[in-house]
């Protein structure tokens, strides 16, 4: 026996014994009257003094006392004297010129080994902005999509044997299909064309080569809309990302390069490049259009690429090699954020790289330079992460101005405290950066979601005792945050839910109507709130679901909005939750309708209906029909 | 709400069990984490997984009585895997000097250990535990079961930290005797 046995027994000290050690003390109570009191009493004299010299004694004038915790503190504008911006004409490395120079450094110093587990450079995650942009043509992925009354749907099969294929309907029969040789990520639909994305990765069926482990792009010809003819196969070495639609392109995004574990795979470093092919035959890509972004520690890019729908060329495409921890993106750019994680005694703060539709490099902003704190250091024998680092949550941009919200966590005060931070960055202006940071009057919260519009951001945010609203206020170059105060539900965005592996979309919570108003799934969620958001200054909730939905129910986060008045909102499948699609036929809809009627006092007014599950498009739907009873 | 109706939700598999256990117990969760593993971000990921595991474990445990005790168990258990994790790549560390402490309590033989495990082990500590003083026991759970530095103690107990080095140094070598006594030892 040892001391690691000892300290882990103590696992199973009695409950009794743990609670009673977590009371205050009998000295604190004791203490607290005993400061308290003698509080009170200075209290009683200073009162006392005020009294007697109005016009200003001894002291001079008395100014209310600031709390400790100031409900605002602006940053204004940077002029650290780091450099938190380099302009789109800087290199985006210092250290390397070109990759060879990269991969034939990592290879000395990054490899698995097995003194080292755990904890290495996680996988990035990845942040679709739906609806980031004024680009109505602007579409994310669909499992249904249906074109001239023709219905294409991505039936999934047993996950374990990688059944699946698109069903083509027609009067809501199966009349056709299109067999998949990999998992179907999205369904798009333009100008007559079907596009399915599809991640195709080593399986025993597929060979071990690598070019099997990659994200393979179809499209299909719809002149006959029952008779899909595949026109053009393009394939992207990596696994699939993320993929949007947008102006008649499509975009996608493949990763690449570390193991699951975090370490780079460096068998051999040559697959470790970027690769794409149209119909079998390779796309070279050059050096030109290879970035490397800082000093990676890791071989992981990201490998962006643009494919024309009309006439399926390739007119931009970039690879980015870098500690990318998070992709963020829009409908004409992408933002990639790095930051090395804290291993081996060392952390290096956040940098936001960003890139236009021309995938051109656009400037990044140095979170560290930002708040003048140090890039990088060494943490101290106690320590997980930096004393102070700033968390982006979101980015997005608008008119060529980049915006970023996120949280900034100082570990140094008590047990860790944060602020809200919103920064404004515009590569051409003559300040580049302006910066907001507050502290909220929660104590303790997340940042669960952020909804960018027009000119603000909505940020959800989660609490101890539910959510909050809190905005960033966006004119020009300038930023300003107001925390709402407002209380509600706590609803956590989800950038993407998988169901075995087959992405089911993304889980937000507002639905926004349009003139101010927004529905909002309350937690559970079994109902939606209605509230008018056109204020940031004055946020309302007019209305608070309670029961709307039957019993026992639950709201799915698939929704339809009809109107700027109407909203569907699918249902769990009761028999069923827990999987996705389960056997049954028919699905029900929850619609949502705002109303004038100020009799019944509910301003939200629901009924529900039943359409059939597979072969129909939630577009076609007659949600206003009356139901059955 | 009380701590056998928040356990009756879990039990009713009713997600609102998340909603009010955090609200009741988040902070000092949260807290609890923090101490251990000294980041803001990680001190959060622990106190969801806590609730994660939580909802795992009930049922079929049924901790009506002592829920705090079972989620501030579970919080100490993810935040230590947490911190073993980043010492093993810190080589050395929070954990490893903690342990290195109650070194001192145990014999250095080996030859029990195949035969106890960690539950009698705990129990006996337990036994220990409640016939000392109850500051001198509270420190020590301090240190060693809620992470809390030694400044930390000294503060909470209006002390100074010799005192609390003194006091947990005593009572380390109280609790190898006991042990000594209970068996654990050759």
């Amino acid at each position: 026996m040892n001391g690691t046995k000892l300290f882990d027994s103590l696992e199973y000290i009695s409950p009794d014994l743990i609670e009673a050690a977590d009371e205050p003390p009998k000295w604190q109570r004791v203490m607290w009257l005993k400061w308290g009191g003698l509080a009170a009493c200075l209290c009683v004299i200073t009162a006392a003094i005020a009294l007697w010299a109005p016009q200003g004694g001894p002291g001079g004038p008395v100014f209310p006392v600031c709390p400790s915790a100031s409900p605002s503190v602006s940053d204004g504008p940077v002029e650290s004297g780091a450099h938190p911006v380099d302009r789109p004409q800087e290199p985006t490395s210092d250290t390397y010129s070109s990759l060879e120079e990269l991969l034939g450094y990592l290879r000395f110093h990054d490899a698995h080994s097995s003194d080292q587990k755990g904890g290495a450079a996680s996988q990035p995650k990845l942040t679709g902005k739906e609806g980031a942009g004024t680009d109505s043509a602007w579409q994310t992925g669909r499992d249904v999509v249906s074109y001239e009354g023709t219905v294409y749907q991505i039936v999934k099969g047993d996950p374990l044997y990688n059944e699946e294929y698109v069903a083509i309907f027609h009067d809501g029969a199966e009349i056709g299909r299109v067999e998949l040789a990999t998992p179907a990520e999205a369904l798009y639909l333009t100008d007559g064309k079907l596009i399915v994305v599809g991640r195709r990765q080593n399986s025993m069926e597929l060979g071990p080569e690598p070019e099997d482990y990659g994200t393979a792009v179809t499209i299909y010809d719809l002149s006959d809309p029952h008779r899909p003819a595949q026109t053009d196969v393009f394939h992207q070495r990596g696994a699939w990302a993320a993929c949007w639609v947008s102006g008649g392109r499509l975009w996608l995004i493949t990763l690449d390069g570390v193991c699951a574990c975090g370490y780079s795979r460096l068998a051999d470093l040559d697959d470790y490049k970027p690769k794409l092919t149209h119909n079998g035959e390779d796309i070279h890509w050059p050096d030109e259009d290879i970035r490397i972004l800082g000093e990676p520690t890791r071989v992981k890019y990201a490998a962006v690429s643009c494919i024309d729908l009309e006439d399926s060329a390739v007119p931009h495409k970039l690879a980015c090699y870098g500690d990318i921890s998070d992709v963020q993106f829009g409908p004409d750019w992408f933002a990639l954020v790095t930051q090395s994680a804290a291993e081996g005694g060392r952390y290096s703060l956040q940098k936001v790289y960003t890139f236009d539709g021309g995938m051109s490099f656009t400037g990044k902003c140095d979170m560290a330079g930002i708040f003048g704190l140090a890039g990088s250091g060494k943490l101290g024998r106690n320590e997980a992460a930096a004393p102070e680092y700033p968390d982006v949550k979101a980015v997005a941009r608008a008119d060529g101005i980049w915006r970023i919200v996120g949280e900034y966590v100082r570990n140094s005060e008590g047990n860790g405290s944060k602020e809200l931070f919103a920064v404004a960055y515009d590569p051409d202006g003559p300040r580049p950066i302006t910066v907001e940071r507050i502290r909220l009057s929660a104590e303790r919260f997340d940042v669960d979601d952020v909804l960018w519009e027009e000119d603000r951001a909505i940020i959800s945010i989660g609490t101890d005792h539910g959510g909050t609203l809190a905005f960033a206020e966006f004119r020009g170059a300038e930023t300003a945050l107001v925390d709402s105060g407002l209380t509600c539900d706590r609803v956590q965005g989800v950038d993407s839910i998988y169901w075995y592996g087959i992405p089911l979309g993304q889980l937000r919570p507002f639905i926004p109507l349009g003139n101010g108003l927004y529905l909002r799934y309350n937690g559970i969620p079994d109902g939606l709130d209605l509230y008018d958001l056109s204020d940031s200054a004055d946020p309302k909730c007019l209305y608070k679901s309670t029961g709307d939905i039957p019993e026992g129910a639950r709201l799915d986060f698939a929704s339809w909005v009809i109107n700027e008045r109407t909203v569907a909102v699918k249902f769990i499948p009761e028999k069923s939750e827990g999987s996705y699609y389960g056997p049954e036929e028919i699905c029900t809809w929850a619609v949502f309708t705002i109303t004038s009627d100020t009799d019944t006092g509910s301003p939200v007014r629901m009924w529900d209906k039943q359409f059939p599950l597979v072969g129909v498009d939630p577009a076609s739907f007659d949600f206003f029909e009356p139901s059955d009873d | 709400m009380e701590d056998e109706q928040i356990v009756e939700l879990y039990l009713n598999r009713d997600e609102s069990a998340v909603h009010h256990t955090a609200e009741k117990y988040g902070r000092r969760l949260y807290t609890l984490a923090f101490g251990v593993v000294q980041d803001a971000q990680t001190a959060e990921e622990c106190e969801n997984d806590t609730y994660l595991e939580a909802w795992r474990s009930i049922p079929p445990h049924e901790p009506r009585r002592y829920l705090y005790a079972f989620l501030a168990r579970i919080a100490r258990h993810v935040a230590l895997n947490r911190c073993r994790e980043r010492d093993a790549l810190k080589r050395g560390g929070f954990v490893g000097e903690l342990t290195a402490e109650l070194d001192q309590c145990v014999p250095v033989s080996d030859d029990l250990e195949g035969h106890l495990d960690a539950m009698a082990l705990g129990e006996a500590v337990s036994r220990f535990l409640r016939s000392i003083d109850r500051t001198k026991r509270d420190m020590f759970l301090r240190r060693y079961w809620y992470l809390d530095s030694v400044s930390a103690i000294a503060q909470r107990f209006g002390c100074s930290e010799g005192k609390v080095k003194t006091t947990l140094f005593r009572v380390r070598g109280k609790l190898r005797e006991y042990l000594k006594q209970e068996g654990y030892t050759v």
